[in-house]
């Protein structure tokens, strides 16, 4: 095993290096090349001498060489041991503790090290914060599909997540914002950025006028949540579909009244008896896990609205609350392509497990089929998983790449975006290696996890 | 199944210690915002304290000179006259401003940057965000009257030129402080120009643009005088806006150029605002922050609290931040700004201004003459003045900028000394245009709808512009329909920033379509100037005109302004008349900006929005309270 | 003794592998919906200049008869017309299917360089004549497309043209509006549909041609072969490829061919991973071995006994290579990457949040479209893979 590992870390190098190359290949290539010109900044012209500030930034970034040369310096400096490298740019002496600098932005005149760690965090966030998401709903909507193959749950979910997942990011992104962040539609998420100014002066936690009302929101959470997830579970199918209706008729009657514009266009219209179909849907749902899921959101929601009623007050928001609120419409768009997928994923893996051999073997041992599923095969077919979340972590720099322009949030993406439409050599070189780093690794962590998972596995 | 519960309180387990976890992460970011929030307050009493000691200290000597009476050493007496004239100068309409009836003190003032900036330090910093904050913190010499666009002493009281035009010596006044308490003196002076100078500042523009300067040195503590290599016409505002930076704030940093090239916010100046720290801005705030000086030396101080800009970058998202009234401040371009005017929403709270500022740029497409050695179609005089003709700005302006312009005749500001009103812009004109064109050997033989040019090719030829502006793209495809219907093909060519600037250099195109910086009295040189047409010049476009080169070298040395104006009338003359570019037109800046700030109004400089001393203010009763 | 005349029922010939997958991908409902879109885009995207145009398609003008849309036809517009209908001809005949393919390709060459040899559409072109002749009352009869708007018909007749929402200008009708130049969206959607379809063919027959002879080399031959191929692999996949796209874009300029060519490099290493996969299954089988006995040449040995039984897995990636080959073309252009004047339904998309307002109909319909594309595609592939799959239960019967 530690063979195969040393192996794999040092087969790395060559494709970092490989990688590297063929992007600075691109760069130099291209008409325009990496030049001082390319760092003058702005639209209208001030008609003044251009070649000091060309000589400056030459000699600065040594930009008047010839490609090769500035690439091998690039890898000088990047590498732990190398040649030391001065304030104004040459070269000093040899060192074996120099440590990898990774040079310093053109555009932004900073330390790449510092760009990076301040925006990779974001991007982290948004990610983190995704994939439990992510992998929740994808086995819970699987194991649903997968335990009535063929049934009506399993043909329309598996119709719905394709078509879920063939929607384009972009598209998602702009019809958030378009319609659930807009003066013209409804203003319920904030359009965009990670908080608002003033959340920066303001409390962690949101703050209420007074510890009475703490605890009548508290109370009134509590119980409405306990009484409707109980009423989730014990139903009867008819009773909730019916209950989903009207709930579902009065949000969209709530919502439609909400909206900006004439009365009653064939918006309004159209919202009340989807609202009305969408909650049937979800109140009919068979699997208890998820239903109480839902219900209980949709219980934490009405409590909060009657606490609100009764008078409580909220004074500020908070950090937190305003975090959360921001991050609300990233993280959908975000997830919902990998929840298709891996949604789809857990349903194959589950089949093709739940025909195997030792299944049949346990069914013809008199197991029933849900003790199969769970005991037996459920954590069989999460290999798949296992291995295909760890290559989620390349994804993280693509995914993140049109949800943060589209949002404006100030996260690895858009850097990556930045760096390549303003040419900076240094951005653009760091952004890849990491990128790539990040891949390679994700790539060797999800063998290591196979490995370890499956005990049929083994690299020696 | 029994064996199944063990596998279910397994998980609630894994879940409960998770969720532990979860909140132990938000508790330590909670206690982290306390801390900083702390600090701050730390920072701020420490100040605050400081403050309290000089004030007491000055206590003691008033006292001790009501003791003595003796009032005899202070000189402000002496120069009170001359100051209270100078001072009705700079300070007039704030000092008018603050007479009026509902004048308040308070409130801030939130505005908004379509894109980030990468740092506040003035001279490494390079684009016009920037320099529109720190505007508010640092002082020049003079500033320009709003009213008369004549020179008033701002941190000079008095000043004098020398009879050949090599020497500028100012006065400073004697009561200046920069906003951290230290005394502002001629050694500052002296020091800003030299730290320019300094080849490890990474301040190149500045100091190509100070480069005509010999030398700055500080006589005494209130006087500094400034030596010019040769005369030059605007050696006084090159002078008079060198923005003064505190010797004892950035002279450490000449020993360290580094930090001080890479620092993203190191501002202190001794203007009516300052940064609350004035070290501490970093670009991941997302906001940027000015606060009231309170030791402003000023007799105005500055009615807002505090300036805000908070950077969002998404046009919509900063549309409907205006919409909440979170920012004050929205320019709009043409067609948004037309259907904002019918949303009543906004009209409701907001007042709209449309201006044309002294410094908004004119936009033109230049002909280049000369490609790879050989003449072009274009430099045929005749050519370029039917393509002027062909050209229907006009009809640009009112579809495509929704007539928030007007149209150029020339480099020079309509409103300005430097135009001559006899020299008009070329009207759409097809007749004429192609009886310039016939003449010039240039006409549809085959019938094709397609002129040929004298050698027998089809008139066509390439406009480049930068790719990312989407009203030139309009327009761009504008013209070229335009220009399809004369029989002329031109094909639009967007290009990145970086290409176009290498193209430029190596004058690689055929048409360019760009914009240049104005401002009251400008200098054509760079562009016009034979000299110019080397490698790296401004006049990439071949243009060779000895009668102009004259004229403009004449007027450059001019420092009798009369002598100087008339002569530029004559260049304006040659140059409409060459048409070297096609001007196109100026445009108007369109803002809506909040009902509850007042006494906004449009000057000679603009509209008075930004303009420092600060003239605007918010009532009392209109007040938000922050 | 009498003998029984017994009607022995004559065994029916077993279907080809092709057929097989065909007819089973036929009976699924999904695959039938998405081929639906697939083929109606195609025949939008052949029939674009008659369906959408500036150009009427016969004037009378002073007593003569003319079509301006025919003469205003280009090149491009000839071949795909006469794609179109080879190619129905020739998948109705019953050769072989490489000789089919051969046939193909040599008579779109064929025409192609008929087409842009002899055609010369006029160079200028100025879509108000029509319109402005029509106002003046010069035309006695005239005949227009359905959608009498070109795509780069920038309404320039109509002064102060702008972004307007469907149905709400009088004078002219927008069945979805007009873009911020003033250009009809139904037009630029329906000349888009030729980008969006030209994208995806050819982005991924250059991506699979080119994974395909990698993947075969490195699966046949494994060793040193495959240690290098695999970090060629390792390479292109972690690369992300829309930063690769970007760089290629900025730094190389527009056009459409270079996107092409781009898109395709960037995606060709799943298929080569596929077709490794495949190979180094199939070398071990016992006709392959047969085949390396019996000395046959190389090519022969991978394209004609290996790959045409490696075929299913690359059937089902070809066609989500396809869909994201369209998405990252898509990509490009709402990024600002794409091409300026030329029309593309990512283009579209980016206009729907660039003013401060939003303009729903240039988000839903170019939207919409690029959806529908995608989804069209991705539930072929789907069902493609329930059809491949001997496991399933509605998979091939022989």
């Amino acid at each position: 095993m530690l063979n195969y590992l040393l192996r794999r870390i040092l087969l790395m190098i060559p494709t970092l290096l490989g990688i590297t190359i063929v992007v600075f290949t691109v760069m130099a290539a291209a008409p325009g090349g990496i030049s001082a010109q390319s760092l003058v900044d702005g639209m209208e012209l001030e008609p003044q001498s251009r070649q000091a500030l060309e000589d400056y930034y030459n000699k600065l970034y040594g930009l008047d060489q010839p490609a090769p040369v500035q690439y091998v310096r690039w890898l000088n400096n990047i590498s732990p041991i190398g040649f030391e490298r001065l304030a104004d740019g040459s070269f000093g002496a040899f060192s074996l503790w120099k440590g990898p600098d990774l040079g310093t932005s053109f555009r932004y005149g900073r330390p790449v090290t510092d760009m990076i760690a301040e925006r990779l965090p974001i991007t982290l966030l948004l990610n983190l914060i995704s994939i439990p998401l992510i992998y929740a709903l994808a086995i819970g909507i699987g194991v649903q599909a997968a335990r009535q193959r063929g049934g009506r749950f399993d043909v329309t979910s598996n119709i719905f997540l394709l078509g879920l997942w063939s929607v384009p990011s972009m598209l998602a992104g702009v019809l958030f914002i378009g319609f659930f962040a807009s003066e013209q539609y409804w203003r319920w998420f904030p359009t965009g950025g990670l908080m608002r100014r003033e959340t920066a002066d303001q409390t962690f936690l949101p703050l209420f006028s007074s510890f009475g009302d703490v605890f009548i929101t508290v109370l009134c959470v509590a119980l409405i949540t306990v009484a409707l997830i109980s009423a989730a579970v014990s139903f009867s199918l008819k009773t909730r579909q019916f209950a989903g209706l009207i709930v579902g008729a009065l949000l969209g009657y709530a919502m439609a009244v909400n909206l900006h514009g004439e009365w009653f266009g064939l918006l309004h219209l159209l919202l009340i008896p989807s609202m009305a179909m969408l909650f049937r849907l979800l109140a009919g749902l068979n699997n208890i896990a998820l239903r109480i899921v839902v219900t209980g959101t949709f219980a934490i929601g009405l409590g909060l609205a009657i606490s609100r009623l009764l008078g409580v007050e909220i004074l500020q928001g908070g950090y937190l609350l305003d975090r959360l609120w921001h991050l609300v419409l990233p993280v959908i768009a975000l997830s919902y392509g990998g929840l298709a997928f891996l949604a789809k994923l857990t349903r194959s893996s589950l089949l093709e497990n739940l025909a195997a051999d030792y299944a049949r073997t346990a069914r013809a041992k008199g197991v029933d089929e849900e003790a199969v599923l769970w005991r037996h095969v459920f954590r069989n077919s999460l290999l798949p998983l296992i291995t295909v979340s760890a290559t989620l972590l390349p994804s993280l720099l693509a995914g993140s790449v049109i949800v943060e322009s589209i949002f404006s949030i100030d996260g690895m993406g858009k850097l990556a975006v930045e760096a390549v439409q303003t040419r900076d050599r240094e951005l653009v070189l760091s952004v890849t290696l990491i990128s790539g780093l990040l891949t390679l690794v994700g790539y060797l962590l999800a063998d290591i996890a196979y490995a370890i998972v499956d005990p049929r596995v083994s690299y020696d | 199944m029994k064996n199944g519960n063990a596998g279910i309180s397994k998980l609630w387990f894994w879940l409960g210690l998770s969720l532990f976890v979860v909140m132990f992460l938000l508790l330590m970011v909670q206690i982290d915002r306390q801390w900083t929030k702390m600090d701050e307050m730390t920072r701020i009493m420490e100040e605050q304290a400081k403050d309290i000691r000089s004030t007491r200290g000055l206590l003691r000597n008033l006292e001790q000179a009501m003791r003595t009476a003796d009032f005899s050493s202070n000189p402000k007496t002496n120069n009170a006259d001359k100051s209270a004239a100078n001072e009705t100068d700079a300070f007039e309409r704030a000092r008018q401003a603050a007479e009026q009836e509902d004048y308040a003190q308070g409130d801030w003032m939130m505005m908004a940057f379509g894109s980030n900036i990468r740092t506040l330090t003035p001279l490494v910093s390079a684009d016009a965000y920037s320099s529109e904050v720190q505007q508010y913190v640092l002082e020049s010499l003079l500033v320009r009257n709003p009213d008369t666009l004549e020179w008033n002493g701002l941190l000079a009281e008095d000043w004098s030129t020398s009879s050949d035009g090599l020497t500028i010596t100012f006065a400073l006044r004697r009561d200046i402080t920069f906003s951290d308490g230290e005394p502002l003196t001629a050694k500052d002076v002296e020091f800003t120009f030299n730290f320019i100078m300094n080849e490890a500042i990474a301040a190149p523009r500045s100091r190509a643009y100070l480069s005509r300067m010999e030398r700055v040195t500080a006589l005494d503590d209130y006087h500094v005088e400034f030596v010019f290599k040769e005369p030059y016409f605007n050696s006084l505002q090159l002078a008079g806006s060198l923005q003064i930076m505190p010797e004892h704030f950035y002279g450490r940093f000449l020993d360290d150029p580094q930090t001080f090239n890479e620092s993203r916010g190191l501002l202190l100046g001794s203007g009516p605002f300052r940064l609350a720290n004035p070290e501490g801005w970093s670009p991941d705030a997302g906001v940027v922050e000015l606060v009231r000086n309170p030791r402003y030396w000023g007799p105005v101080s500055a009615s807002f609290d505090r300036i805000v800009w908070r950077i969002i970058e998404n046009d919509s998202a900063r549309l409907t931040t205006f919409r909440n009234g979170d920012i004050d401040v929205y320019s709009a371009r043409p067609r948004e700004y037309q259907t904002l005017l019918d949303d009543k929403d906004i009209t409701e709270r907001s007042q709209n201004f449309e201006y044309m500022s002294p410094t908004a740029g004119y936009s033109f497409i230049a002909w280049n003459q000369e490609r790879g050695g050989e003449k072009t179609i274009f430099a045929d005089k005749r050519v370029r003045m039917a393509m002027s003709m062909l050209t229907d700005v006009d009809r640009v302006l009112e579809e495509i900028f929704l007539g928030y312009g007007q149209p150029a005749a020339s480099p020079f500001m309509p409103g300005s000394a430097q135009h001559d009103k006899a020299n008009e812009a070329i009207g759409y004109n097809i007749e004429k245009a192609r009886e310039l064109l016939l003449e010039a050997g240039f006409q549809d033989s085959n019938n094709d709808g397609v002129l040929e040019t004298p050698d027998g090719d089809n008139f066509e030829f390439s406009l480049t512009y930068f790719q990312d502006s989407d009203d030139t793209r309009r327009m761009v495809l504008f013209l070229r329909d335009l220009y399809a219907r004369s029989g002329i093909i031109m094909e639009p060519n967007p290009t990145e920033w970086s290409v176009m600037v290498e193209n430029i250099q190596q004058k690689n195109f055929d048409a360019i379509t760009l914009a240049w910086t104005s401002g009251i009295e400008i200098d054509i040189y760079q562009m016009f100037h034979s000299s110019q047409t080397v490698e790296g010049g401004d006049n990439f476009i071949n243009y060779r005109n000895p009668e102009l080169d004259a004229i403009i070298d004449a007027a450059r040395g001019e420092v009798n302004e009369e002598k100087r104006m008339k002569l530029w009338h004559q260049a304006e003359k040659i140059l409409v008349q060459d048409q070297p570019y096609t001007f196109l037109f100026r445009r108007n800046t369109m803002a809506f900006i909040d009902r509850r700030i007042h006494n906004l109004e449009k000057t000679s400089l603009g509209l008075n929005l930004m303009s420092v001393p600060v003239e605007i203010y918010v009532p009392a009763e209109l007040q938000h309270s922050r | 003794m009498t003998e029984q005349v017994v009607d022995i029922p004559v065994k029916q010939p077993s279907k080809s592998w092709t057929q097989q997958v065909v007819s089973s991908l036929l009976k699924r409902t999904s695959a039938k919906i998405g081929l639906a879109w697939i083929g109606l885009l195609v025949l939008i995207a052949t029939f674009s200049p008659f369906l959408a145009s500036s150009h009427p398609l016969y004037m009378v003008v002073d007593g003569q008869a003319s079509s301006p849309l025919l003469q205003h036809m280009e090149p491009l517009d000839w071949v795909w017309l006469s794609g179109f209908f080879i190619t129905l001809v020739i998948s109705a005949l019953s050769i072989v299917a490489w000789k089919k393919i051969l046939l193909w390709a040599a008579s779109i060459a064929v025409v192609s360089f008929i087409a842009y040899s002899s055609v010369t559409p006029p160079v200028l072109v100025v879509y108000e004549h029509y319109r402005e002749m029509e106002a003046a009352g010069k035309v006695d009869n005239i005949i227009r497309a359905p959608i009498p708007y070109s795509a780069k018909d920038y309404l320039r007749d109509y002064a102060d043209t702008g972004i307007e929402s469907p149905l709400s200008v009088k004078e002219r009708t927008h069945w979805m509006g007009t873009d911020e130049n003033g250009a009809d969206v139904a037009s630029r959607m329906i000349h888009a549909s030729r980008i969006a379809l030209g994208i995806g063919f050819i982005a991924t027959g250059i991506a699979l041609v080119i994974g395909t002879i990698i993947g075969g080399l490195m699966g046949y031959f494994s060793g040193i072969v495959d240690i290098i191929g695999m970090r060629l692999v390792e390479i292109f996949e972690a690369i992300p490829t829309l930063f690769l796209l970007l760089s290629f874009v900025a730094f190389f300029g527009r056009s459409i061919y270079m996107m092409m060519v781009i898109i395709g490099i960037t995606a060709w290493s799943g298929y080569a991973r596929y077709v490794r996969a495949e190979f180094l299954k199939l070398r071990q089988q016992d006709f392959v071995q047969a085949a390396i006995a019996s000395g046959l040449p190389l090519r022969s040995i991978l394209f004609r006994h290996m790959l045409p039984n490696g075929l299913a897995p690359l059937l089902v990636a070809t066609s989500f290579g396809v869909a994201s080959a369209i998405l990252a073309e898509a990509t490009l252009s709402f990024l600002g990457l794409g091409l300026v004047d030329d029309p593309s339904w990512g283009q579209l998309l980016n206009q729907a949040v660039q003013s401060s307002t939003f303009n729903w109909w240039l988000a839903v319909f170019p939207g919409g479209a690029i959806f529908m594309t995608v989804f069209a595609y991705n539930l072929l592939g789907e069902s493609l893979r329930d059809a491949v799959d001997p496991h399933t239960n509605r998979g091939m019967q022989s």
